[in-house]
């Protein structure tokens, strides 16, 4: 690996890890320091009584007598020991709370990462190659109908068809793997409108380009052509979009595990923003947050690994680059 | 060989009879013919060349003839005969088997046209193996000694190359590699070389025709350039708005036109009328030796920020334009040519020398607002990338005018048809939007917009090269008149040194940077005294002498 | 030939003169056109639409199926639901507005100061917007919410600060764009000043795109907000807002699915409309 590489991949890094911090402190001073007094309201609410001596622990544990930065240098102190916090509500450590929620959230996610892929994926073809031109009509409507349909419309409609109607899956029950496929549904619906729209431009795109016309003149197929050509140049793209799809499932999740009665992170984070929990709210959007950032380090560092152009190494420059 | 044989070899390669080809489905109203009634052959061995200008349909004739019209282009009339075998109406799958064995496809733009994502070795590999050529085990040794055979240094390195990773003309040879893989018997080449410097041009042309003796391949050879097609073909098919203006013997033709049209293309070819502005020069008579532009020990490097790589763009440069003259700069791609004249126009900065332009030493940083429009301009390559899509010509010819709140509205107006007059522009192109003009109106107006601050100097940064033949021999004869009317010191940056021949006063030859020799045109024309600009000379299509018969 | 000569001797009635940009539209983009003028007279007078008051319970007539008497049918109060959800248009879609204006507005702001202002305004604001687009929109405009208090314009505010980081983005790789651009160099070459060149060159050619993203962030700002209420972020009932009418509907899905389903409905046809009035506005306009 070239110098300059291993300098790119540094700052690349040292620009991530830099966001990831500048986000901590952006939501923290939203949620602990501009409203006031989350701690002490929280305390005070009428309809969700916390006993006198738990009230003590919590004022005490936040600080809140102290100043807004004092707040934030000793919450930051304690994040980079691990130290999450304590939920606002039930008193339990948020680390654990988010622990527990994870499971769910990653069979959910990753579930529906993989129906977003093949949906979209499934959508262009149509779109750019199907042989009816009514079929290609309705694909190419399709991302724009996906992006104009809200997420719970999406999920009331197959637990309507298949719950209720078909009795295929229990809306309440939860039946594991089986348990997953409508919520996942749901979300993939709601995130692959964007894919789909820059895979059929890519395609579009792609299937324009002069070295099709030359690998037709070399004799392939139009399958060969379209399969092992025109789809990979068209595919790359959308792998910068991968960082924004996960923070849109993840930010999804909250619609549907509301709807789909799943308890995983989105619930948690519902049930927070609800209740105002803002130690558990932060730890939830960092987690989100984390994640993007993550995913769109590895798909910079990866991309020349899928780009070739990107990695611009000059091959050895010899005498004959005069003579050509 | 037996009879079959012999009589299918006395067949022509390539037969087309009274072709037409129509654009657009039957939902476009814009049915729009490209080609109607055209007839050629091409015997086994023979190069035809067909010229036309941007429009002529030669492109369509090309695609046709391989089956390879998009699809909203079909043949409603006429006959395609390829080795005997009536093609006319193959659909993709019969014209597949005769893809590569039979006909062999070189594409314009070299680097569009392999697929960025693949190496350019296993693109070959992948052809020979698809025409049964090579088993799968021998292909990568076959492919490297094809890449070998065609040219490219280093082969073995070469194949696990990706096409970005080459220049134009290694990739062109790797798609005459591809082209050639499977042994056919006509090649069709669609402008192979005009994306090319004119050295690199000539050894492409070279190697093409070395291929066709070694394989007895006929050529079909699609172009713009009269010079060229008169050294590299047999015979000759003159294409204009779809319809052939003349055909035959490419010496004949060359030598005693017929058609009207040939004439004309002729006529305006610089590299086959030298001499035409030689009056010109002749009646103004020598210039006097004070100097409109000085530069010395220009020198300019790009630093790539990413890679911390470092690439001088200019070396020490130094030369002088003498008022009054046309200074020509010249240089292939990457030579720093458009560097410099940027430089001159106060558009970039520079890192050490001196610049004088007018009398006036530029900065080594020029700031972003040029306060000196009104000694020199510049007029770009691309007009319709200069010239604002929101703008009417009227608004973007009054634009120089506002800003130096030059005349009243009515003297605004009165000058801008002064010079649309001048530049030979109807006044109705006023409301037009660059967009719907064409490349000659759009230079045009860019250079009415650059005179209308009536300057000293003009620097004409490659303004014809993007134009069809008589569109830059009618711009040409306009900025010569402009020259002589308005006394005009032009530093005129060009590759094409047929053109140079014909209009330049001195001339400047850049290479990678460094200035290889500077002087009047006669002299370095004549007897170059450095390799390179001979080289260069050389290279130039259209000074030898016709090709032999096949 | 004869037939232009006919055509031309037929003294033609003037048609009356339509405005350019609304010449030559097709079926979907008149549907498109009514269907937001219908939101607009929603917004502006939901009494002219709708004969019943979407706060009065009638018990004699709870959760009925969609009628001609109640195109949408009654929810579990017996209110007519077609009336609650044209009173509630003004609260999604005056919403909606008020986040566009503050997005638009912040993000034409700092777009432009990022790209024309030098490297260290530029540095400041590319992290903010870094920050900002690391948290999925959704998510951001949550804990906004929690900041500012839960409510209808609440919730419309912290939708138009979460989608400022978008709008900046997009304006400032617009002006980077344009400033690229071969005539803005020409412009400065014939002298005009940095300012000159931004008024009449960058901004004419950068705000098509600006228009398409404002129309493209309207329609995600109007499910935003319905997906904020729908979570009861936003309005309070009674107050009718479309997504607070399907999270009521929410209780009766199995039994009266019309609850959930026509409010959505209305929801997907206003974005598509409005998306669709954006392409058309792209094409004709920029």
């Amino acid at each position: 690996m070239p110098a300059a590489l291993h300098s790119y991949t540094a700052r690349r890094i040292a620009q991530t890890v830099l966001v990831v911090i500048l986000t901590y402190v952006l939501v923290f001073f939203i949620l602990f320091i501009l409203p006031g007094d989350p701690i002490q309201q929280q305390i005070e609410n009428p309809q969700n009584p916390i006993p006198a001596a738990d009230a003590k622990i919590l004022l005490q544990y936040y600080h809140v007598d102290r100043s807004g930065l004092d707040q934030f240098w000793i919450a930051f102190r304690r994040l980079v020991q691990g130290d999450l916090g304590y939920s606002l509500t039930t008193g339990k450590p948020v680390a654990s709370l988010i622990l527990q929620a994870i499971p769910q959230t990653l069979a959910l996610a990753s579930t529906a990462l993989v129906f977003t892929g093949v949906i979209a994926f499934v959508i262009a073809l149509a779109a750019a190659f199907a042989p009816s031109s009514v079929i290609r009509g309705i694909a190419r409507a399709l991302p724009g109908a996906f992006l104009a349909t809200p997420s719970f419309l999406v999920g009331f409609l197959l637990l309507q068809l298949f719950s209720f109607q078909l009795g295929w899956v229990s809306a309440i029950r939860d039946e594991g793997f089986k348990s997953v496929i409508l919520p996942a549904l749901a979300l993939a619906i709601a995130v692959s409108g964007p894919i789909a729209q820059v895979l059929i431009q890519g395609l579009n795109r792609a299937y324009g380009e002069p070295f099709v016309t030359v690998l037709r003149a070399r004799g392939l197929g139009e399958a060969r052509i379209v399969l092992g050509h025109v789809l990979r140049n068209a595919a790359i793209p959308t792998v910068t979009l991968l960082g924004l799809t996960l923070g849109e499932l993840l930010a999804g999740s909250v619609v549907t595990e509301t709807i789909f009665s799943r308890t995983g992170i989105g619930f948690l984070t519902q049930q927070a923003v609800r209740e105002q929990d803002a130690p558990v709210i932060l730890a939830v959007v960092m987690l989100v947050s984390t994640v993007f950032a993550l995913t769109v380090l590895i798909t910079d560092l990866i991309y020349p690994l899928i780009d070739p152009r990107i990695a611009a190494r000059p091959i050895p420059a010899t005498a004959d680059q005069a003579s050509d | 060989m037996d009879n079959d044989e012999s009589a299918r070899l006395k067949l022509p390669v390539l037969s087309v009879r009274d072709l037409a080809v129509v654009y657009g489905g039957r939902r476009d109203r814009l049915d729009s013919t490209a080609l109607h009634g055209v007839s050629f052959d091409i015997a086994a061995g023979e190069t035809l060349a067909l010229v036309g200008q941007s429009g002529s349909g030669k492109s369509t004739l090309a695609l046709a003839a391989a089956g390879l019209l998009p699809a909203n282009g079909r043949i409603v009339h006429g006959e395609v005969h390829l080795r005997g075998e009536r093609v006319t109406h193959h659909d993709r799958r019969r014209w597949q088997k005769l893809r590569g064995k039979v006909l062999g496809f070189i594409p314009q733009d070299p680097l569009g046209s392999l697929d960025p994502l693949q190496r350019v070795g296993h693109q070959l590999a992948q052809s020979l193996i698809l025409h049964g050529i090579a088993r799968r085990s021998e292909a990568r040794e076959q492919a490297i000694g094809l890449f070998d055979r065609v040219g490219i240094r280093e082969p073995r390195l070469r194949f696990d190359a990706y096409p970005h990773e080459l220049s134009g003309g290694q990739l062109q040879r790797v798609l005459i590699a591809i082209a050639v893989a499977a042994h056919p018997s006509l090649l069709v080449a669609d402008e192979p070389t005009s994306a090319l410097d004119v050295t690199v041009q000539r050894r492409i042309l070279d190697l093409i025709e070395d291929l066709q003796d070694e394989l007895s391949l006929s050529l079909l050879l699609i172009t713009h350039d009269l010079a060229l097609a008169k050294e590299r073909s047999h015979r000759l098919v003159v294409l204009n708005h779809g319809a052939v203006r003349e055909t035959g013997d490419t010496a004949t033709i060359m030598t005693a036109p017929r058609d009207s049209y040939t004439v004309q293309l002729l006529a305006d070819a610089p590299a086959l009328s030298p001499d035409k502005f030689d009056t010109l020069r002749h009646a103004r008579g020598p210039l006097a030796a004070v100097p409109a532009i000085e530069i010395r020990d220009l020198t300019k490097t790009f630093r790539n920020r990413s890679t911390a790589h470092v690439a001088p763009a200019l070396d020490k440069v130094s030369f002088t334009v003498t008022r009054g003259a046309v200074h020509a700069l010249v240089g292939e791609s990457g030579s720093g040519k458009t560097t410099a004249a940027r430089i001159v126009a106060g558009l970039s900065g520079f890192d050490s020398g001196s610049v004088t332009v007018a009398d006036r030493t530029l900065p080594l940083h020029p700031p972003a607002t040029n306060h000196h429009a009104r000694t020199l301009q510049l007029v770009y390559q691309n007009a319709l990338a200069a010239l604002d899509p929101k703008f009417t010509i009227a608004e973007a010819l009054a634009e120089p005018l506002r800003i130096h709140r030059l005349g009243s509205a009515a003297q605004r107006h009165a000058s801008i048809r002064a010079i649309l007059e001048q530049v030979g522009l109807p006044d109705s192109i006023l409301e037009r939007r660059p967009r719907d003009l064409s490349g000659g109106q759009r230079q045009r107006v860019a250079i009415a917009r650059a005179l209308l601050l009536q300057p000293e100097l003009l620097v004409l940064d490659e303004p014809t090269s993007a134009l069809d033949v008589t569109v830059q021999a009618r711009l040409v004869e306009l900025l010569m008149e402009l020259k002589q009317r308005n006394g005009l010191t032009y530093l005129f940056i060009s590759h094409d040194l047929s053109l140079v021949r014909q209009i330049a006063d001195e001339i400047t030859v850049l290479s990678a940077g460094k200035v290889v020799e500077t002087g009047p045109a006669d002299r370095i024309l004549s007897s170059p005294s450095h390799p390179y600009t001979a080289d260069l000379l050389a290279a130039v299509p259209g000074r030898g002498g016709f090709r032999s018969a096949a | 030939m004869t037939e232009q000569l006919e055509y031309s001797a037929i003294p033609r009635r003037r048609l009356p003169t339509l405005p350019p940009l609304l010449r030559g539209l097709s079926v979907a983009d008149a549907l498109a056109l009514g269907f937001a003028g219908l939101l607009l007279v929603a917004v502006i007078a939901p009494q002219l639409l709708t004969p019943y008051d979407p706060l009065v319970p009638d018990p004699g007539a709870t959760l009925q199926a969609p009628s001609l008497a109640h195109p949408f049918g009654t929810d579990y109060l017996g209110r007519d639901l077609l009336s609650r959800v044209i009173h509630g248009t003004w609260r999604t879609i005056a919403g909606s507005l008020v986040a566009v204006m503050i997005g638009l507005f912040g993000g034409i702001v700092l777009g432009i100061a990022s790209a024309y202002f030098g490297k260290t305004v530029d540095a400041i604001i590319g992290r903010a917007v870094d920050v900002l687009l690391s948290i999925p929109g959704l998510l951001l405009s949550m804990v906004i919410v929690v900041s500012l208090g839960f409510g209808a314009l609440n919730v419309a505010i912290a939708v138009g600060i979460a989608s400022v980081a978008v709008f900046t983005r997009l304006m400032r790789s617009e002006v980077l764009t344009v400033k690229e651009l071969g005539f803005v160099e020409a412009s400065f070459h014939l002298g005009e000043s940095r300012w000159g060149v931004l008024r009449r060159h960058i901004l004419p050619n950068a705000y098509g795109s600006v228009l398409a993203l404002t129309a493209l962030q309207f329609g995600a700002a109007i499910l935003w907000i319905a997906s904020l209420s729908f979570l009861g972020y936003g309005a309070a009932p009674p107050d009718p807002e479309w997504g607070l009418l399907v999270a009521e509907g929410r209780e009766y899905v199995v039994s009266s699915p019309w609850m959930v389903f026509l409010p959505s409905l209305v929801v997907v046809a206003s974005v598509l409309a409005i998306s669709h009035i954006s392409h058309l506005l792209r094409e004709r306009v920029a």
